[in-house]
C-alpha cells in the first residue's frame, strides 16, 4: 500500500486518503477532546507520572504542568480535525497530526489492554473493530514517521 | 588528587549529614524512558531525534535499549532541564520519568 503522505518537491506534504477515512480522522480528534474533558482512566498514558519515586515533587509537577499538557493536547486535536480534510499540509502540520494519531492510539491501546504478546481472537470478538482502528492508526503513524524522519539529521 | 604527606582525615558523619540536601544538589537528575507495548519503534526513534537532536543511529540504539532492557537513560543533568525533557517526551506520548541519580 502506498504512503498516504507524500513529500512534494516544494516541501509540502500531499495527503491522499479515501473520503470515509478522512471523515473518521476528522471525527476522532473531536472525540479525544471530549474525552480529555473527563477523567477517564484510558487517558492515563496521555498524562503520565513524572517523578515516579517522589510523591511531593510529583504533586507539584502536576499542579504546574498538567494544565499545560492538556492545553497542548486540546490545541493539537483541534488542528488535527482540519488536517483530516486537507489535501496539502506542511511538514510541521504532519508532525502535529502524527502526535494526535499517536495519542488516539495510546487511548485505544490502553482501553484494549494491548500487550506485546499476540492477542488470540475469535471471529465474534467484540474487540475486533477497536483493534482494526488501532492497527489503522499505527499504519498512519508509521507512514507519517517515514516522511518526518527525512527532515531530521542522520 | 591529594599529596602524600597530607594526613588523610576521615570525616565523621552524623546521621543528619548523610541526608544533607546540599550534597543532593550535586547529584544529577536522570530522565528514563520506559518500554511500553503501544508506541511504535519507528515513532520512538523519531521522537528521540526530534526532542534531543540525536543522530538517527544514537536514537535507534537508545530505542532498542528501551525495548530490550525495559528502560533507558536519555538525559542526565540539572533538574529544570530534566523536567523540560520529561514534559516534551510526555507531549509526544512517551512514558518518561525522572529521578535523582544514585
Amino acid at each position: 500500500v502506498a504512503n498516504p503522505f507524500r513529500l512534494t518537491s516544494n516541501g509540502t506534504v500531499k495527503v491522499t486518503l479515501a473520503k470515509w477515512k478522512r471523515d473518521l480522522l476528522a471525527e476522532l480528534p473531536q472525540q479525544l477532546r471530549d474525552l480529555m474533558s473527563t477523567d477517564d482512566p484510558s487517558l492515563r498514558r496521555l498524562f503520565p507520572v513524572a517523578y515516579h519515586d517522589d510523591d511531593e515533587r510529583e504533586a507539584e509537577y502536576q499542579r504546574y504542568m498538567r494544565e499545560e499538557l492538556l492545553m497542548s493536547r486540546m490545541a493539537a486535536a483541534e488542528r488535527a480535525t482540519v488536517f483530516a480534510t486537507a489535501t496539502s499540509i506542511t511538514v510541521d502540520d504532519l508532525g502535529a497530526w502524527v502526535n494526535v494519531l499517536n495519542s488516539l492510539r495510546l487511548v485505544l491501546g490502553t482501553r484494549l489492554e494491548v500487550s506485546e504478546d499476540d492477542i488470540a481472537l475469535e471471529p465474534d470478538d467484540d474487540r475486533i473493530p477497536g483493534l482494526q482502528l488501532y492497527s489503522f492508526l499505527g499504519y498512519l503513524v508509521d507512514c507519517g514517521v517515514r516522511v518526518l524522519s527525512r527532515g531530521l539529521p542522520d | 588528587m591529594q599529596n602524600q604527606w597530607v594526613p588523610v582525615v576521615t570525616p565523621i558523619r552524623s546521621p543528619e549529614s548523610a541526608t544533607d540536601t546540599s550534597l543532593d544538589l550535586d547529584r544529577p537528575w536522570v530522565v528514563l524512558v520506559w518500554n511500553d507495548p503501544i508506541n511504535l519503534m519507528s515513532y520512538v526513534t523519531m521522537v528521540f531525534q526530534k526532542v534531543f537532536g540525536f543522530s538517527k543511529a544514537k536514537a535507534h540504539s537508545l530505542m532498542l535499549d528501551v525495548h530490550e532492557k525495559g528502560r533507558a537513560t536519555v538525559f542526565s543533568g540539572p533538574r529544570e532541564k530534566a523536567e523540560m525533557y520529561v514534559f516534551r517526551l510526555h507531549e509526544h506520548g512517551l512514558w518518561a520519568t525522572m529521578q535523582q541519580d544514585d
